[in-house]
């Protein structure tokens, strides 16, 4: 029995279908990411979990506890809002003890724990400052202690790095995950940040349109996206659609119309003809100069370069006019191939994903 | 734009100050002087000010006026309060209606709103008195406290409240500790607004004012017609400078705001 269980939620604003989740659970103690694009339904949902709406139909459970009528205030969670939502009016102690002082804890006790929080984030002595004083890292480690001082089962997190510049991100989503290590508590994290989900999470909830697409954890989801949208929005993914010429001993041959016939692996049953698209990760493409061992190895030409630092971005066609990507590590100048180079660009059959839409 | 000078622009500010206030400052300095038919030369002298406090008529429509006034700022303002927070809040059906009708009794002269209230109370029943009065004054309160404080609270985010409730905060506690806090500004200006224009109110209270009923514009203005003495202006100026000091810390709080 999952910490947080939803079935058959659904959630509509008039005709519009926001979110549609048959089944979904969250396991205690997991850090369990829902991420999509922008209007996809998973501030949707973590605002269900969390109370501020009602679905449209069917049940959420927290700690086997029928919830969906429940007001927040009655649901023992912790939540950290995108703009952290700090009450300007009072000081970072204020702010922290607040819940506590909702629910009469006595002085001593109080001023225990909200140091003990503001220990636990990292932010010691900084009782008497106001929210409007601290900088954007600050204030969302004050918003942390504050959701976690009531020492809640679940823990709610709507984007809560957004606002930060990219270093300061980095930084904050290592301490996030040890503190939630640390103190062991439930936690659904919301997220546009592909890359931040992959990084944080024990598992990953994809969601698309109001949809659950996939589910399951990071190198699960990532390595064996099952849609093509899941391929495209986690990383980067070379589409390749064609039909099948063969598939022998779970051997599949793709041809292209432009005549390129690819290799890829699957144990589904494909007859003869049927349409498919392959996906391939860019960085699962390698190039050299010298013809390779793999079964797909093609000629190719390079016409732009990307330069990220760590890595470099190379734009391909091949000879009969495909694009590709592909990520290559920086290994410094003498291993950079310049634009116009003829190469050949290969990748193993694995790495050939068949989509299923 | 261009820049005013400062040459034009104080010539100009001059200009306008002094035809704001000179009316003003010659009633406020004829109450200090002695002649009771306002003539020159000017004798300073306080005795009118001393007739006041014989003169129960007077004394009497101004706390009529006062109380008038503190009735209307608690019942406007606490309406006002429920209202904000339902406009700024809160959808419901009747949203876009309740918007348009605050409107009106901004835009419509009193003059006819008084006669409209008074045609009403006919009607119903009720006719003249305080408690029509009262519910005038409300009605044309109203409006300015709803935008006063809606104002203040369009420039909070909701999510403070949402903040507040996920930490076991229910609505009550949220209310007092979180949303009143915030918008106290916005509800000390309209509390001051409010009654600032129930106290200067004359229209609306000379139309619902029952006979031997009176409140301090009225009774100026029945003086006026009837003979009077500087004590018109001992009360006058008492006001004003009253009045003043509302609408100097009002503004300052919707400043802030």
């Amino acid at each position: 029995m999952s910490y947080v269980e939803l079935e058959g939620v659904t959630k509509l604003y008039g005709e519009t279908r926001a979110l549609d989740v048959e089944r979904l659970g969250i396991e205690e103690g997991e850090f369990f990411a829902l991420v999509g694009p922008s209007g996809s339904g998973k501030t949707t949902l973590l605002r269900l979990i969390a109370g501020f709406t009602e679905p449209t139909s069917g049940t959420i459970l927290i700690a086997g506890k029928t919830v969906q009528h429940l007001p927040p205030y009655k649901r023992d969670i912790g939540m950290v809002f995108q703009n952290y939502a700090l009450f300007p009016h009072m000081s970072v102690y204020e702010n922290v003890a607040f819940g506590l002082k909702v629910r009469h804890l006595p002085q001593a006790e109080t001023e225990a724990r909200v140091k003990e929080l503001l220990d636990l984030v990292r932010l010691p002595g900084m009782e008497a400052r106001r929210p409007q004083q601290l900088s954007g890292g600050q204030q969302q480690r004050v918003a942390l202690a504050r959701s976690l001082v009531t020492r809640p089962r679940l823990l709610l997190l709507d984007e809560p790095l957004g606002a930060l510049d990219k270093k300061l991100r980095t930084a904050m989503q290592v301490e996030l995950r040890q503190i939630q290590r640390e103190v062991g508590i439930t936690t659904a994290f919301v997220t546009h940040d592909q890359e931040e989900a992959l990084t944080l999470s024990d598992r990953i909830a994809v969601i698309n349109e109001g949809k659950v697409v996939q589910l399951g954890p990071p190198a699960d989801v990532y390595e064996h996206p099952a849609t093509r949208f899941v391929a495209d929005f986690l990383g980067q993914s070379n589409f390749i659609s064609g039909s099948v010429l063969s598939h022998e001993a779970g051997r599949l041959r793709v041809s292209t119309p432009t005549g390129l016939h690819v290799f890829a692996r699957s144990d589904r049953a494909l007859p003869a003809n049927a349409n498919v698209t392959l996906a391939v990760r860019p960085e699962k493409i390698r190039l050299s100069t010298a013809r390779p061992e793999s079964a797909n190895a093609f000629v190719a030409e390079i016409v732009h370069i990307v330069y990220l630092g760590t890595s470099i971005t190379y734009h391909l066609k091949l000879s009969e006019g495909t694009p590709l990507i592909s990520f290559d590590r920086n290994e410094g100048a003498g291993h950079t191939y310049a634009i116009g180079t003829r190469v050949v660009a290969a990748w193993d059959e694995e790495n050939s994903l068949v989509m299923q839409d | 734009m261009r820049r005013l000078t400062p040459a034009s622009f104080v010539v100009y500010a001059g200009l306008v100050l002094v035809f704001l206030y000179a009316p003003v400052l010659v009633m406020m300095a004829m109450s200090f002087n002695r002649s009771p038919l306002y003539q020159l030369p000017f004798q300073f002298d306080l005795r009118w000010f001393v007739a006041l406090t014989h003169n129960q008529r007077l004394l009497q429509a101004t706390g009529n006026s006062v109380l008038l006034a503190l009735a209307n700022m608690v019942v406007a303002t606490i309406l006002g309060v429920m209202t904000a927070l339902a406009l700024a809040r809160h959808q419901f059906r009747g949203k876009t209606l309740l918007n348009v009708l605050l409107v009106p009794p901004i835009a419509i002269p009193w003059l006819i709103l008084a006669i409209a209230m008074l045609l009403l109370f006919n009607f119903v029943g009720l006719g003249r008195g305080l408690p029509s009065m009262f519910i005038g004054h409300v009605a044309v309160s109203l409006p300015y406290a709803v935008f006063v404080i809606l104002a203040r609270l369009s420039g909070t985010e909701s999510t403070l409240e949402e903040g507040a409730m996920s930490l076991g905060a229910g609505p009550w506690t949220t209310f007092f500790k979180i949303t009143l806090p915030l918008m106290l500004p916005g509800v000390i200006a309209a509390a001051l607004f409010s009654f600032t224009v129930s106290f200067d109110n004359f229209v609306i209270s000379y139309f619902l004012a029952p006979p031997g009923v009176s409140t301090l514009p009225v009774e100026i203005y029945s003086a006026i017609r009837k003979g009077f003495t500087p004590e018109i202006n001992a009360i006058s100026t008492i006001t004003f400078a009253f009045s003043m000091l509302l609408a100097v810390f009002a503004v300052r709080l919707v400043r802030e705001a």
